[in-house]
C-alpha cells in the first residue's frame, strides 16, 4: 500500500454530498480563511471523505499538531515535494516530445529512439532518487511524532540509506550516456515455443583464451573473434543491415532496461506524487488553525467518542466568524447529547440562530471527521458513516416552481437522501416541508425521521413545525427551543 | 470410432429463430448454441444429464476444466506447428505437444466418473497401448529437456559486426538493477516482452551453432510422428467439453443467486411438470429477483395466456422454451423439480417487426404459422407470442382459434400469449399474470390458471414516491435482504 499523509487506510471513507458542504456554506467560509483555490479545492474533497474511526483521525490530527510545532517544515517538504512532482511532470512532457507514451510497440522503434528512452528514463530516475534523500534529510531534521510523517520518513531510510540505492545511481550514470557507437552486449533466451521471449543487455562478456601468452588476461570475444579463426564452434556471424532481427533485439534489450526504469519512476510516483497534493489539506488547516487562534477564538482538536456520548462545550460557528466584523459579538453554543439522544429538533422563532446552530454542529462533524480542530473550547463527536442534509428552497433560486412543486422538489430531495441514508448516518434537516400545510408536512415529515430512527441513522431538525411533536416519540430525541436574542449579544444577521 | 463426450450428435432441428425468440444467444456462446440446436432422444438426455451431474461436483468441474485447458494447450501448439516455417521453431514446439499430449491423457484419466460417457472415453484414451507410448515418449523427453535447455539462451554483441555466441551465464543489466531495486523494496513483475518469432537467418545461425544438440533431438522425436491424428481426434473435445462448462457456469451463476436447478425425470408420458421454474435469461439483463412459476401440462396440451403489459407472460413462455430447451439438450434446468417428455423439437413464433419480409404483419404471420403448421410433428412444442395482433379482434381470434383446433387435432403441446383477453370464453385452457389485491394493480409475476371472465386492468396506479413509513421499512428490508 502506498504512503499517504492523509490516510491509514484509503479505501475506508464516509460520504458527505455535496449539498451539505453547500447548505453548510463550508467552502464559502474557508475561501475566507485560505483564498487560493487550488488548495482549497483539494482541502474540500479530503473533507467529502470523512473518516471512518478514530485511528485514522488521530493519524490526521497528529500531523496538523506536527506542522503546527515545527513551522518551516511545511514549507520545506512543500518545497522539496514540488521539486518531485515537477521531475514526474517534466518526464511525461518528455515522453509524450519522444512520441512514446508507453514501449509496448517497441519492435517497432529504432534504435536511436531506444537509446533516447533509455537516457531520459536513467535520467529521471536519477534525479527523482536524489529529490527522495532531500526529502528524507528534511524529515530528518525535525522533531516528529505522526504516524503519517514517521512512515514517510521510515519509507524513505529504507531507499535511501542502502547499497543498492549507490548501485541504482550509479547504473543511471551509466546508462544516462549509454551509447550505440561502442559494442552492445545482449542476451537471449528462447521460450518453450521456440520464439525469442527475454532480451536483455549484458556487460561486456569476457572468456578465457587458450592461449598461454593471453591467458592471465581476459578478452572481449566479440571484439577480439574474426570468424576465421579456430573458435567458429563458438559464435557465427550475423548480418547486420538496418532493420534486421539483430537490430531488432538489440533494440528490446535496451528497451528492456528502459522499462524497468520507466515502472520505477511509476512506482516512485505512486508512492510520492500524491504527497504533494495532500499537502495542499495541511496548507489550508494550517491556516484555519492560525486564523482562528489569532481571532483568540478558542481552537480545540475533538475526541473520539466510544460510547454514543456527544459533548459540544462552547462551539462557535465557523460560517458566522468569517462573516463576522467583531467575533466578540457572538455568542457560542453548548450542547451535549446521550445515548439514544442523538436525534435532536431545534424549534425556535424567526432569527433566533436555529439555521446557524444546525450548521455549526454540521460544520463541526465534517471538520472532526476530516481530523481538523474544531473552534471550541471542548468537543467530543460520535463517528458517521455519512453526513447528509436538506435545507429549505427558500434561499434559492426557484424559478417558475409553484407550492406543490416546490413540496413535490422537496420529496425529492428527502428521496434521495433516504436512498444514500445508512445506520449510523447523520442527516441534517432545515425547516423541511414547509411548504406545505404545517399538520400534512409534519405527518409526512415525522414517517421520514421515524424511518431514519428505525435504521439507526441520527437526525438533527430545524423547524417552526411544534405539530410534529405528536407524531415523534420523545424518549430518543432531544428538543431545543432557541429564543430571540439567546444567540447574540447584538444579532449581527 | 472415438467415443464423444456428447455422447451422440443428432442433426440440427432446432432452428435460429427459436434461439433469438427465446433469448439463448444472451446467455449462450455459438459453441453452446450449436449443440442445442440438435435435441436428444431419451438415452442421450439421460447419458448427458450423468456427465453434468459429475462435472456439477468440485471434483468433476476441477478435473474437466483442467482438461479442457491442457487441450487448448495442445491444440494452440499444434496450430503453432502447422504455421511454423522454422526448423527451430518446430523442434521446441514438437516437444511441447508431446508434454501437452501426456497431459490430456493423464487427464483424461483423471476423470473419475462412473457415467457411461465418461468410462468410454477413459477406456479409449488410456489402455495398455497407450500407455506403453506415453512411457516412451517420458523417456524420450527425459533426454530432450536438458539438451534444449542448454540451446535456449545465447548472446549478441553488436558493434562492427554481429556475432552469435553460446551463453556463458552472464548476468544481465537487468537483473542487476532489478535486484537493487528489490532490496530497497520495489518489487517489479518479471516485464513480460513481446515473444518474436525468429527469422529465418539467426534460424540458421542456431541450427549452425547448436548443430550436434538438434540432431541428438530429432533423433528422439522421429518415432513420435505418427501421433498426429491421434491428437486431432483429442482436439476435437474441446468444443464439447465447453459446452458442459459453459452450462455448468450459468447452474454456478444461478447457485449465487438462489435460483435452483435439477435434472427433470425423462417421463414416457406425454407431460410437462416443472415446479417453480426460473427464466435464467433475465440474467443478462442483470435481473436477478427472479419470481419462478410452474409449469403443469398433463391433460390439456394448448393454452392462452392473457394478462396486463409488463405482467410477465413472455417472461413465462421464454423461461418455459428455455428450460425445455435444456432438457431436451440433457442439461440441468433451473427449477426446483420436474418431470418432462423428450419433445422432438420446439418451434416459436415471437413478433418481430423487421422480419415482416416486405409482407404485411398479418399475412407474414399467418404465412409462418402456416410453415410450422406444415413441418410440426405431435411431438413437438409449439411457443406463440401475440401473432394475430394486425387485425380487427374478430379476426384474431378466430385465427387464433384455428391454431389452437390444428394443434389440438395434432395433439401438440404448447402455449400462446394473446393480449384478446376474451378468448377466455373458448374450450382452451387460459392462463393469466397475477396482480396484487389492492388498488396498485402491482405485478407479482405470477401465473395462474384462469376460468372466468377477466380483463386485463388497463390503468396502473402507482405510488409515485414510496415515501410513507411503510414503503421505506418494506423497502429497506428489501435491499437489506
Amino acid at each position: 500500500m502506498s504512503i499517504s499523509l492523509l490516510h491509514i487506510d484509503k479505501t475506508n471513507f464516509g460520504i458527505v454530498d455535496d449539498a451539505t458542504i453547500y447548505n453548510l456554506e463550508i467552502e464559502n467560509s474557508f475561501s475566507v480563511i485560505y483564498p487560493n483555490s487550488r488548495e482549497r479545492k483539494s482541502f474540500m474533497t479530503v473533507l467529502r471523505h470523512p473518516l471512518l474511526n478514530e485511528a485514522s483521525i488521530l493519524y490526521r490530527q497528529n500531523t496538523i499538531k506536527d506542522f503546527i510545532n515545527n513551522p518551516a517544515l511545511l514549507e520545506e517538504l512543500d518545497l522539496c515535494l514540488r521539486g518531485f512532482k515537477d521531475i514526474v511532470d517534466s518526464h511525461k512532457v518528455e515522453k509524450r516530445i519522444l512520441h512514446r507514451a508507453q514501449a509496448s510497440n517497441f519492435f517497432d522503434k529504432s534504435s536511436n529512439e531506444a537509446r533516447d528512452i533509455l537516457q531520459m528514463n536513467s535520467l529521471t530516475t536519477k534525479k527523482l532518487l536524489i529529490s527522495l534523500q532531500e526529502l528524507y534529510s528534511i524529515l530528518k531534521k525535525y522533531s516528529i511524532i505522526a504516524d503519517s510523517l514517521i512512515s514517510v520518513r521510515q519509507k524513505l531510510y529504507s531507499i535511501v540509506e542502502t547499497d543498492s540505492f549507490r548501485n541504482i545511481i550509479e547504473t543511471c550514470l551509466f546508462f544516462e550516456h549509454f551509447s550505440l557507437n561502442g559494442n552492445v552486449n545482449c542476451k537471449f533466451t528462447l521460450d518453450e515455443s521456440g520464439k525469442v521471449g527475454i532480451c536483455q543487455l549484458i556487460s561486456r562478456r569476457y572468456v578465457s583464451i587458450n592461449n598461454p601468452e593471453l591467458s592471465k588476461k581476459k578478452f572481449g570475444i566479440f571484439n577480439k573473434k574474426t570468424d576465421d579463426t579456430d573458435k567458429k564452434d563458438i559464435s557465427v556471424k550475423m548480418n547486420r543491415l538496418n532493420g534486421t532481427m539483430s537490430e531488432k533485439l538489440m533494440i528490446s534489450s535496451i528497451l528492456d532496461v528502459a522499462d524497468i526504469f520507466e515502472n520505477f519512476i511509476q512506482e516512485l510516483k505512486n508512492d510520492f506524487y500524491d504527497l504533494y497534493e495532500e499537502l495542499s489539506f495541511y496548507k489550508v488547516s494550517l491556516k484555519y488553525y492560525k486564523y482562528m487562534s489569532s481571532l483568540g477564538l478558542p481552537i480545540t482538536f475533538p475526541g473520539i467518542s466510544d460510547q454514543d456520548e456527544q459533548i459540544v462545550d462552547t462551539i462557535y460557528d465557523v460560517r458566522l466568524i468569517t462573516q463576522a466584523d467583531d467575533v466578540k459579538v457572538i455568542v457560542p453554543y453548548s450542547l451535549s447529547l446521550l445515548n439514544k439522544n442523538d436525534n435532536v429538533i431545534i424549534l425556535g422563532d424567526n432569527g433566533a440562530g436555529k439555521t446557524t446552530l444546525l450548521r455549526a454542529l454540521g460544520t463541526m462533524q465534517i471538520l472532526a471527521q476530516a481530523g481538523l480542530p474544531i473552534v471550541a473550547e471542548n468537543v467530543k463527536v460520535k463517528i458517521y458513516n455519512c453526513i447528509l442534509s436538506q435545507f429549505s428552497e427558500k434561499e434559492k433560486d426557484f424559478g417558475e416552481g409553484t407550492e406543490s412543486g416546490r413540496f413535490e422538489q422537496e420529496v425529492c430531495d428527502l428521496k434521495s437522501i433516504v436512498d444514500k441514508a445508512s445506520p449510523r448516518s447523520c442527516v441534517l434537516l432545515n425547516e423541511t416541508f414547509q411548504s406545505t400545510n404545517y399538520e400534512e408536512g409534519s405527518e409526512a415529515l415525522s414517517d421520514i425521521l421515524r424511518y431514519f430512527t428505525y435504521i439507526g441513522a441520527s437526525w438533527i431538525l430545524v423547524t417552526h413545525m411544534h405539530e410534529i411533536l405528536k407524531y415523534l416519540p420523545l424518549d430518543n430525541m432531544k428538543t431545543i427551543n432557541l429564543e430571540k436574542g439567546f444567540r447574540f449579544k447584538d444579532s449581527i444577521l | 470410432m472415438k467415443p464423444s463426450f456428447l455422447f451422440k450428435r443428432q442433426n440440427a432441428c432446432i432452428s435460429s429463430e427459436v434461439i433469438d425468440d427465446l433469448h439463448i444467444s444472451d446467455i449462450l456462446t455459438k459453441n453452446a448454441i450449436s449443440v442445442l440446436r440438435s435435441v436428444c432422444d431419451r438415452n442421450v438426455i439421460l447419458e448427458r444429464q450423468a456427465v453434468f451431474k459429475y462435472i456439477l461436483t468440485p471434483e468433476g468441474k476441477r478435473a474437466v476444466s483442467d482438461l479442457i485447458d491442457s487441450l487448448r494447450e495442445l491444440s494452440k501448439n499444434c496450430n503453432l506447428y502447422r504455421e511454423s516455417m522454422l526448423f527451430i521453431e518446430k523442434v521446441f514446439l514438437n516437444i511441447k505437444i508431446l508434454e501437452n499430449y501426456i497431459d490430456v491423457i493423464e487427464k483424461i484419466n483423471n476423470l473419475e466418473s462412473a457415467n457411461t460417457v465418461i468410462c468410454s472415453i477413459r477406456t479409449f484414451w488410456c489402455n495398455d497401448e497407450k500407455v506403453s507410448v506415453i512411457r516412451g515418449i517420458k523417456e524420450s523427453l527425459n533426454i530432450i529437456k536438458p539438451i534444449i535447455g542448454s540451446i535456449s539462451v545465447y548472446d549478441i554483441c553488436i558493434s562492427g559486426d554481429v556475432w552469435v555466441t553460446r551463453d556463458k551465464s552472464s548476468v544481465s543489466f537487468s537483473d542487476e538493477l532489478l535486484s537493487n531495486l528489490e532490496s530497497i523494496g520495489y518489487k517489479h513483475s518479471i516485464i513480460e516482452q513481446k515473444l518474436r518469432p525468429i527469422d529465418i537467418e539467426l534460424d540458421g545461425i542456431l541450427r549452425k551453432l547448436f548443430e550436434n544438440e538438434l540432431n541428438e533431438i530429432e533423433q528422439n522425436l522421429m518415432e513420435y510422428k505418427q501421433l498426429e491424428s491421434e491428437i486431432s481426434d483429442l482436439t476435437d473435445y474441446i468444443e464439447e467439453l465447453e459446452f458442459y462448462l459453459e452450462i455448468t457456469e450459468l447452474v454456478e451463476l444461478a447457485a449465487g443467486k438462489q435460483v435452483p436447478i435439477c435434472f427433470p425425470t425423462v417421463s414416457d408420458e406425454k407431460i410437462v411438470n416443472i415446479y417453480n421454474a426460473y427464466d435464467i435469461t433475465l440474467f443478462a439483463k442483470q435481473k436477478y429477483d427472479i419470481v419462478p412459476n410452474d409449469v403443469s401440462m398433463i391433460k390439456d396440451q394448448f393454452y392462452f395466456i392473457i394478462g396486463p403489459n409488463s405482467g410477465g407472460k413472455t417472461t413465462y413462455i421464454r423461461c418455459v422454451g428455455v428450460n425445455l430447451l435444456l432438457f431436451l439438450c440433457g442439461c440441468p434446468i433451473f427449477a426446483d423439480n420436474a418431470t418432462i417428455y423428450p419433445f422432438d423439437c420446439i418451434y416459436t413464433h415471437f413478433p418481430q417487426d423487421d422480419q415482416t419480409h416486405g409482407k404485411g404483419r398479418l399475412d407474414y404471420e399467418v404465412e409462418r404459422i402456416e410453415s410450422i403448421m406444415t413441418n410440426i410433428s405431435a411431438d413437438s412444442f409449439l411457443i406463440c407470442n401475440e401473432i394475430f395482433n394486425g387485425t380487427t379482434e374478430t379476426i384474431g381470434l378466430k385465427l387464433l382459434m384455428d391454431l389452437a383446433d390444428r394443434a389440438s387435432e395434432l395433439e401438440i403441446f404448447g402455449f400462446c400469449v394473446t393480449h384478446y383477453s376474451s378468448i377466455i370464453q373458448s374450450s382452451y385452457p387460459v392462463l393469466s399474470v397475477k396482480t396484487s389485491d389492492d388498488d396498485s394493480n402491482k405485478r407479482l409475476y405470477k401465473i395462474y390458471r384462469v376460468y372466468s371472465k377477466q380483463q386485463a386492468k388497463a390503468i396502473d396506479i402507482i405510488k409515485k414516491y414510496n415515501m410513507d413509513y411503510q414503503s421505506l421499512i418494506q423497502n429497506f428490508k428489501m435491499i437489506k435482504e
